[in-house]
């Protein structure tokens, strides 16, 4: 059974090769840290003082800034609606459920490619991170980059806390795209339930709100908060847990497959 | 007398909206036919394999594949067939291998079947273009190949050849009957032609309202047809013809210059002819009248 998993999950992958949500995944990385490297180029008489002490931990803080807050749940709404649609555009949701797989196998495998290109993602935009800050010294020497160490621990613990952020949509997500034939209903409502959280930020219980879970996690603010924050992390792994469990039975349950 | 390899018995399904799809269809694909499972559009055919492959959930009655009841073993009977529902399921971003291989991880067979069901298909030269550069024939085949892929016992084909153009339909069909023939596969596949079920199958099934009107052998349908056949003839003069006929041949029907009878045998239809052009009467045209679909289901339903 559990070979048979690994397989179709294999099958999944496969599946997202040449996709969309493969090259939102590439590009999406690629774009805060471009961005900030021509910053970084064009203009050296205000960012060589100002990254003069600690350049990598500045410049890493700077590009998750521009990407957590916006960026990163709208590329997670849009990956996990692509990848899903791929079946609903090919019209083949009825050959997966004709062929010999149990329906827990059909879901998760699909949500664990999810989860890897969302993985995928960050560790690109790291990478990015790092290679366009070495161009732009190259560029302008002025820069101190090769001159500290990569903070790799601040680094992964980042990527860490961002992904556990976005948990619970990918889960919301996901069970929107299955249940919506239609690509736009998903990444609309997503997109929605985004800007109404930017709308209501000052809520006192807005830890109960997962599209803001990566502001929360990440923004200074709420970091001083930290019963504030720890509350959103329950709450997130609730979200997470429970809409996966019922988008999870509604493929079950549902009449019609395929 | 052949075992039955698809069998449904009392099956009835209704939308949400209360409109009845199938009444009490009792299904019987003998093993190793190829069943012909005709009907008009919206008769029913689709909904019916659908349920056969636990894409719609049951409502009442029984299915059963390879005298296994398809709710408690769904996966061991799903390992055994291979469909293809309405119009092809490809990824079209991926090419014809790779189409297969996404397939071949979930059947768990042997990577030398991709290219053993390109060949049968006859896309090995196409293998490595993407499926959205495919024409609608080459696509149905490399559907075909999937459905084909694990090498299963039956094969469960709905509407193959429609939308193809008439080359597409000839080597779909002789690619069914080959399938049959030489490696023993039962197939069940719809249409809504008569013309084209009659040409591959060795069985009928035929579907109108959800119900199914008449079961049994390509023969038993032929003769049912043969039964219910008439001749048509065109004379010059219809009240004479119909004088010369009457002590001999029952005339149904008298319409201008045409005369409709029972269809016999061909040595009566040559008796009839001889007649006719002996007393003086000129026959300009004598014909069996073909059954569409449309024909068979009113004298089907006549019985």
């Amino acid at each position: 059974m559990i070979a048979s998993f690994v397989l179709n999950s294999k099958a999944e992958f496969l599946k997202s090769k040449r996709t969309a949500a493969f090259w939102i995944t590439v590009v999406g990385a690629a774009f805060v840290p471009i961005v900030s490297s021509i910053m970084l180029v064009a203009r050296p008489g205000h960012f060589i003082p100002a990254l003069k002490k600690d350049p990598w931990q500045l410049i890493i803080i700077d590009n998750w800034q521009a990407g957590a807050f916006f960026l990163l749940p709208m590329f997670v709404i849009l990956v996990t609606s692509l990848v899903v649609q791929t079946e609903y555009k090919n019209n083949t949701w009825k050959q997966v459920y004709a062929s010999p797989r149990t329906i827990a196998d059909i879901f998760f495998s699909r949500f664990i490619v999810i989860h890897t290109l969302i993985l995928l993602a960050f560790i690109l935009f790291n990478a990015f991170i790092i290679i366009t800050a070495c161009a732009a010294n190259l560029l302008q020497k002025g820069y101190t980059f090769f001159d500290h160490p990569v903070p790799w621990k601040t680094l992964f613990a980042l990527t860490i806390k961002l992904y556990f952020s976005v948990l619970a949509i990918t889960s919301i997500q996901y069970w929107l795209s299955l249940r919506f034939r239609n690509f736009i209903i998903p990444v609309g409502i997503g997109l929605a339930l985004l800007i109404t959280g930017f709308m209501i930020n000052q809520w006192e219980q807005l830890y109960c709100y997962p599209y803001m879970y990566p502001i929360i996690f990440f923004w200074p603010d709420f970091q001083k908060k930290a019963a504030f924050v720890n509350k959103a992390q329950v709450f997130d792994t609730i979200w997470f847990a429970v809409v996966l469990g019922i988008a999870y039975w509604d493929m079950v349950t549902r009449r019609e497959k395929g | 007398m052949q075992s039955s390899i698809i069998e449904t018995r009392g099956l009835n399904f209704a939308f949400q909206t209360g409109q009845k799809i199938l009444n009490d269809l009792n299904l019987q694909v003998p093993a190793g036919s190829i069943y012909g499972f005709l009907g008009p559009n919206g008769a029913g055919k689709t909904t019916t394999l659908r349920l056969l492959l636990g894409l719609l959930k049951k409502q009442e009655g029984d299915i059963a594949l390879f005298g296994k009841h398809l709710r408690a073993n769904r996966l061991e009977i799903l390992r055994r067939i291979g469909s293809l529902i309405e119009q092809p399921s490809l990824y079209l971003h991926l090419t014809g291998k790779e189409n297969l291989e996404v397939f071949r991880l979930t059947y768990q067979c042997n990577k030398i079947r991709i290219n053993e069901v390109l060949q049968l298909v006859g896309l090995m030269q196409a293998a490595n273009k993407k499926a959205k550069n495919y024409s609608l024939g080459m696509k149905q085949r490399l559907a075909i190949a999937i459905a084909l892929l694990h090498d299963p016992e039956v094969l469960i084909l709905d509407e193959p050849t429609n939308g193809l153009d008439p080359n597409g339909i000839i080597e779909t069909r002789e690619l069914i009957k080959q399938l049959n023939r030489e490696f023993g596969k039962t197939i069940l596949v719809s249409s809504h032609l008569l013309a084209e079920v009659e040409k591959m199958a060795t069985h009928v099934g035929i579907i109108n309202k959800g119900k199914l009107l008449f079961q049994g052998s390509l023969q038993k349908l032929q003769n049912l047809q043969s039964k219910q056949s008439a001749i048509e003839i065109e004379v010059n003069d219809a009240e004479r013809a119909q004088q010369v006929l009457q002590e001999q041949f029952a005339v149904k029907q008298v319409n201008g210059t045409r005369l409709l009878l029972n269809y016999e045998s061909r040595e009566r239809s040559a008796q009839l002819n001889k007649l006719l052009v002996q007393q003086g009467v000129d026959v300009y045209q004598l014909a069996v009248t073909q059954n569409d679909l449309e024909n068979l289901f009113l004298q089907i339903t006549a019985q």
